[in-house]
Parts: structure tokens; C-alpha cells; sequence
């Protein structure tokens, strides 16, 4: 058993013995050797369950919404900003949660092993590491792709591989990489504001308005009073289309801006494999260009687009 | 009627409807495969399983407008929607796609009310299904009564054997297609029809039966009150994409919308028993205001109600729920585990 693996069960299983929580919310092994699910444990002997691995890519910040219980969480580093944003926002309260931190080297892309395998993730009898490598059994067939070719998008953007907040940890610290801009941004940047425009129309139109990314997304609180399903004003159209494909993005990246800290569960969750994470990447940078801010890192600091400060660049 | 068509020859074929239908096959782009209008055979991704989103949308838009109105001094002027609906051949669904049009028949072709506009779209589409060689581990249509490789809710089914595809006429207008095609379709031999049978069984063999719907549906007659459902669905974010790619969920909202220019429509949406608002009535009171209630319907519906009142299931495990599921709920394993948790 992977000693990460062990640290996880054990911590987990001694914050239940003793009564310190009533649930731990980790993750387990899922539907197929390379994904995991997300747990929720309740009993001591379960958390044997647990698993801390490169498959362990969702995060589970947004489930401490709907949880009475005193809770238990792991988060890798982009988690932790999440969850440093839902603290800021009284969404969540410190003292109910026990943060287990989950130092991380990158998340395997499910998107990407579905493209280089041919077959959906189902499909794949075993997963396992070879060195640099990961070795995938389909079929009759083994087939090896070096892990920097799986790795998220986001994972070689990201800047916080360690918590930022935790109180347990199920393995030492890892050294931070060299960090890349995420990947597309520097070619959307790039373009006019008519091009920019095409784009992102070409790019929503395979966007059918389900709200997977609105779901998934930790910071999106509004949940059942959300401005898309309001009936009395009705903002938005029945209609799917461009406008309201476009009105719907733009407004989300507005509410969340300053709260999101570029975690890209949305684009996770998107089924139609929208880049939807260069939004909200970018709207991170602006949150840093216009208010010298950077979610997701202090849970004391006043969140910027949600406090009046008298010393705003902004104001005359 | 059987024959066969060798797959060179199908874009000779095509030529030949597209003067009738347009037709609609799954498509490949970036990954999403989609049902769109094709021309030629080299467009469709032929062997794709689960597409990303089911050929539903093809006979139920997933909006449209139904009527628009206008205010005029103290009355309403309606203005009906006409246009006759086109002739579409759907080529290259799967038996469990096939089979979905039996539940969306069932909810807009009816005794007591018609959707006309459904009807007329569905009376004009062509179904050409193809056969599954084999299964993803996700599916599971024996066990709500379907065939990997077989169902009568398609005009012709197409086996694929090798550079050829065997084909049965299952209606009158599958057997006028063929017919039509001349020379284009060749007979078929007894070489062809037991290499044919002999695929089928390889293929039934490998999904087997997880279950029987009807087994089940008589299980679940206590599971409404069971605890089961709080934790079966606890990791579920109610996002709602399982019911738009689900190729037989049919619910639908009715919205009255107005425009700057002064004209109204109203409109016919995809609505989803995930979202929050799907129960939410007039003052504010939602019977299905948690999680679990919500989930608990979706699978009750499909696995239980449906087949209480019309005699098959909601559902006919296409896994493309399974498939695209963010958080990886299975529908299969949990219906299961409702049967098994209320037995008791």
C-alpha cells in the first residue's frame, strides 16, 4: 500500500475514532484504476478506502457547503486556495472543518488519456507507473505515455503545488517546478478583440447551457438562487444560443471573479471540453494587475470586489 | 428483407437519399462526437459508443419555439410556428439509441394529447441503426429489455462485417430504402448471415445480464422511504448533464418570453429533475429541495414509475451517463443498490 495512501487512511481514521469529525471527505478509487470518486466516510474501517494519487483531480471543496457535520477534507494546493475563498466568504466556518493537505506534483488529465487510448477511461483494465511513465493495460494491449504528456493543463500553470492551509499533511512538502502560463492564454491574449470575439463564439458553441461548470465550481454559492434559473426578473433566455451561451460565461466569470482562483473544476466538468479555465485564469491575472490581489491565500484578507477601501486605485 | 452494402458503397447510397432526407450521423470534432448533418460516409465516426450527446436533439430540439404573440390593443395576436418538419435519415445509431425513441414516443404520442410538432418530426425520420460488436463496460441494455445488436425501433439494422455491412429491413420504409438503392445493396449469403450471428453472440455474450428491469421494479417497491438515497447520491452535484445527454429524458419547461421589438414567444426547453427549480412552485415551496430527493426521483422514475405505468424502463443503458459524469455516479450500481438496500 502506497504510504500516502496509509498516511490518509490513518489520519482519517483517528479524526473519526476520537470524535473529531463526523465525516471525512476524501477520495477513493472510481469507476475505473485511472480515476478516483469522491468519499464520503463516516464509519473508522471504511477510510481503508482511501486513496492519494495522481488520479485525484476533483475538487471537493464545494461539497463542505451541504454538510452539517463537523468534516474532515482533502485538499491538494489549488483545493486549499478554494477553500481559502469559501472561508473569506463565511461559506465555510475554520473551526468546523480539519484540513488535510495533499502536496502535489500533478493530475493526470482523464481528457487526455481518453484521446492518446482511443477508449473512454472505463475501458482501462490497469494503471500503473513505470518511473516517468504510465503503463496502461487495454484489451491485450500495454500501452506507456510519459506523465508530463498526461498532466492537466492547469497542473503545469499551477503555482501552489502545497496547501496554503492545512492542519494534518499525508506527505512532506514538494518542490514548486518552473510555472508556465497556462496553456492557450498567451495565443487568446494575442488576438484583437474582434478575433477574441470569434473565438470564444466558436469555442461556446458547443456549450449546451447544462451548468456542469456552474455545479462543480466550489466559489459558485449561489446554487438554487443562481441569476440563471431566476424566473421573477428573468435575466436570461430559455433560448441556447450564442448571445445567451456568451451572457451566461461572462456573467459567471464576473460573480466569481475575485473568489476563483483558477482551480479549473469547471472545465473538469464540462462534458463538451470547453476550455473554460483560460476565463477564469485570466480574470485571476486581472484580479492581480487591477488589485494587487491573489485569491485564494489569506483567509483574513477582505475579499477586493467585495470591500470598499478608500484608498482604491480606482477611485478619483 | 436482408441484404448487404459494401462501405465503399455507402456514399453512393448517400447520394441517392439525400435528395429525400438529410441526414444526421455521429460526428467526431476535438473529442465531442454529436450528431450533424453529414454528406459523406468518411465524415461519421462509425464505431463510436456513447456518443457525447445522444441523437435526441435531432427529433427533440433542445429548445424551440412554440407559438408568438403580440400585444395588441387589448388582445393577443398569436402567431403559430408553421413549416412542416424535414425528412432526416438518423444513420448510425446504436440499438439503445434506437430503443429511446420508445420512451419519447410514449411520452408525446399519446392518448389523451399529441405533440403534433413531435409527431410530424418523428414520422419523418429514418432510422438505419448498427448493430454493437462490442460493449464499453458502462453498458447495460440487456437489463432493461434491449439487444446490443438488434431492436424493431429502427427501419434497417446494419452489422458490420469487415469491409461490409449486412443489412435488415425492419419496417416498410427500411425495406423502400434499400429497394431504392438498386444495385447499390447486393444480396445477402448464408456466408454472410452466419458470420453475422456469430458476432451477435460474441457480443451478447460479452454484456451478458446485470439484472432484469422488472426484477428490479418489483424490488424497489419500498425504496422511496429507504436511507439508502442520502448516501448513494451524496457526491452527485445535481449539474444536470446526465438528463441532456440521456437519449430518453424528455421533461421540458414552458417559458413566456418578451422581446425588446415588443414580440413575445413562448418557448418548449429542456428542463432537468437535477436542477434545483424542477419541483419549485408558485410561493416557494419545493417538494424536492434536497439532493437525495431529487436523485431518488431520477432513478425511481426511470427504473420503477415508468415501468409501473407503461410496462418498460426509462432508461436503456446506454451508460452515457456513466460515461460523462463529472463525479462519476453510476446509475446502474446505484439502482442496484436500491433494490438490494429495500429488500430487506
Amino acid at each position: 500500500m502506497n504510504d500516502r495512501n496509509r498516511q490518509a487512511s490513518d489520519i482519517a481514521k483517528e479524526l473519526l475514532e476520537n470524535g473529531q469529525v463526523g465525516v471525512v471527505v476524501g477520495y477513493c478509487r472510481g469507476l475505473s484504476p485511472a480515476s478516483a470518486s469522491a468519499a464520503f466516510l463516516r464509519q473508522p474501517e471504511e477510510t481503508s478506502t482511501l486513496i492519494v494519487d495522481d488520479t485525484c483531480s476533483q475538487n471537493l471543496t464545494k461539497y463542505l457547503l451541504a454538510l452539517e457535520e463537523k468534516a474532515a477534507i482533502f485538499v491538494k494546493g489549488c483545493d486549499s486556495r478554494t477553500l481559502v475563498s469559501l472561508i473569506q466568504d463565511n461559506e465555510v466556518i475554520r473551526d468546523n472543518i480539519i484540513i488535510i493537505g495533499i502536496p502535489c506534483e500533478g493530475m493526470l488529465d482523464a481528457d487526455k488519456i481518453e484521446a492518446k487510448l482511443g477508449v473512454p477511461l472505463s475501458e482501462i483494465k490497469n494503471m500503473s507507473r513505470s518511473g516517468q511513465d504510465v503503463v496502461f493495460e487495454v484489451g491485450a494491449k500495454t500501452i506507456d505515455i510519459p506523465f508530463d504528456e498526461l498532466k492537466m493543463d492547469r497542473c503545469q500553470a499551477c503555482r501552489f503545488p502545497n496547501p496554503v492551509i492545512s492542519d494534518r499533511s499525508v506527505s512532506d512538502n514538494v518542490t514548486p517546478h518552473d510555472v508556465v502560463r497556462l496553456a492557450g492564454l498567451d495565443k487568446v491574449d494575442s488576438m484583437s478583440l474582434a478575433d477574441k470575439r470569434l473565438f470564444w463564439q466558436e469555442t461556446l458553441d458547443k456549450c449546451i447551457m447544462c451548468y456542469a461548470c456552474r455545479n462543480a465550481c466550489p466559489v459558485c454559492v449561489c446554487q438554487d438562487v443562481c441569476i440563471m434559473q431566476g424566473r421573477v426578473p428573468h435575466w436570461s433566455s430559455e433560448r441556447v444560443d450564442d448571445r445567451e451561451k456568451l451572457f451566461y460565461q461572462m456573467t459567471r466569470a464576473l460573480h466569481v471573479a475575485g473568489r476563483c482562483t483558477g482551480c479549473g473544476e469547471c472545465e473538469r466538468a464540462c462534458p463538451m471540453d470547453i476550455p473554460l479555465n483560460l476565463i477564469n485564469q485570466k480574470m485571476v491575472e486581472i484580479m492581480a494587475e487591477l488589485f494587487d490581489y491573489e485569491p485564494g491565500l489569506d483567509p483574513q484578507a477582505p475579499l477586493p470586489l467585495s470591500t470598499y477601501r478608500p484608498d482604491d486605485p480606482e477611485a478619483k | 428483407m436482408d441484404a448487404k452494402i459494401a462501405k465503399n458503397k455507402i456514399d453512393q447510397w448517400f447520394e441517392r437519399i439525400r435528395n429525400g432526407y438529410k441526414i444526421f450521423a455521429p460526428v467526431r470534432r476535438e473529442g465531442i462526437v454529436r450528431y450533424s448533418q453529414v454528406e459523406r460516409f468518411d465524415e461519421i465516426d462509425s464505431e463510436a459508443l456513447a456518443t457525447t450527446m445522444s441523437a435526441k436533439d435531432v427529433v427533440y430540439p433542445q429548445w424551440r419555439a412554440i407559438f408568438r404573440f403580440t400585444e395588441a390593443d387589448d388582445t393577443w395576436q398569436i402567431e403559430s410556428i408553421d413549416g412542416e418538419p424535414e425528412y432526416r435519415l438518423l444513420f448510425g445509431v446504436r440499438p439503445c439509441d434506437a430503443q429511446a425513441l420508445k420512451v419519447l414516443d410514449r411520452n408525446f404520442i399519446r392518448e389523451d394529447f399529441t405533440d403534433a410538432r413531435y409527431e410530424a418530426s418523428r414520422a419523418k425520420t429514418a432510422i438505419v441503426a448498427i448493430a454493437c460488436s462490442k460493449p464499453l463496460t458502462t453498458c447495460f441494455c440487456s437489463a432493461v429489455g434491449g439487444s446490443p445488436v438488434d431492436t424493431d425501433m429502427a427501419d434497417i439494422v446494419l452489422t458490420d462485417v469487415g469491409d461490409s455491412y449486412y443489412a435488415v429491413s425492419k419496417t416498410a420504409d427500411g425495406e423502400e430504402l434499400i429497394k431504392m438503392a438498386g444495385d447499390i445493396f447486393v444480396d445477402a449469403e448464408d456466408a454472410d448471415r452466419d458470420e453475422v450471428a456469430k458476432r451477435h453472440q460474441e457480443c451478447q455474450a460479452e454484456i451478458g445480464q446485470r439484472f432484469d428491469y422488472q426484477d428490479l421494479a418489483k424490488k424497489l417497491e419500498g425504496a422511496f422511504d429507504d436511507p439508502y438515497w442520502r448516501h448513494a447520491s451524496e457526491k452527485c452535484l445535481n449539474c444536470g448533464y446526465c438528463t441532456y445527454t440521456c437519449p430518453t429524458c424528455y421533461c421540458f419547461n414552458v417559458t413566456d418570453e418578451k422581446h425588446p421589438d415588443g414580440t413575445s414567444e413562448r418557448l418548449a426547453s429542456w428542463d432537468s429533475c437535477m436542477f434545483y427549480g424542477f419541483t419549485r412552485m408558485a410561493g416557494g415551496h419545493n417538494p424536492r429541495n434536497e439532493r437525495y430527493r431529487r436523485y431518488r426521483q431520477r432513478v425511481l422514475h426511470k427504473f420503477k414509475y415508468f415501468v409501473d405505468l407503461h410496462g418498460f424502463a426509462a432508461c436503456v443503458g446506454c451508460g452515457r451517463c456513466i460515461q460523462a459524469c463529472p463525479v462519476e455516479m453510476d446509475i446502474s450500481k446505484i439502482v442496484e443498490g436500491a433494490a438490494k438496500s429495500s429488500e430487506h
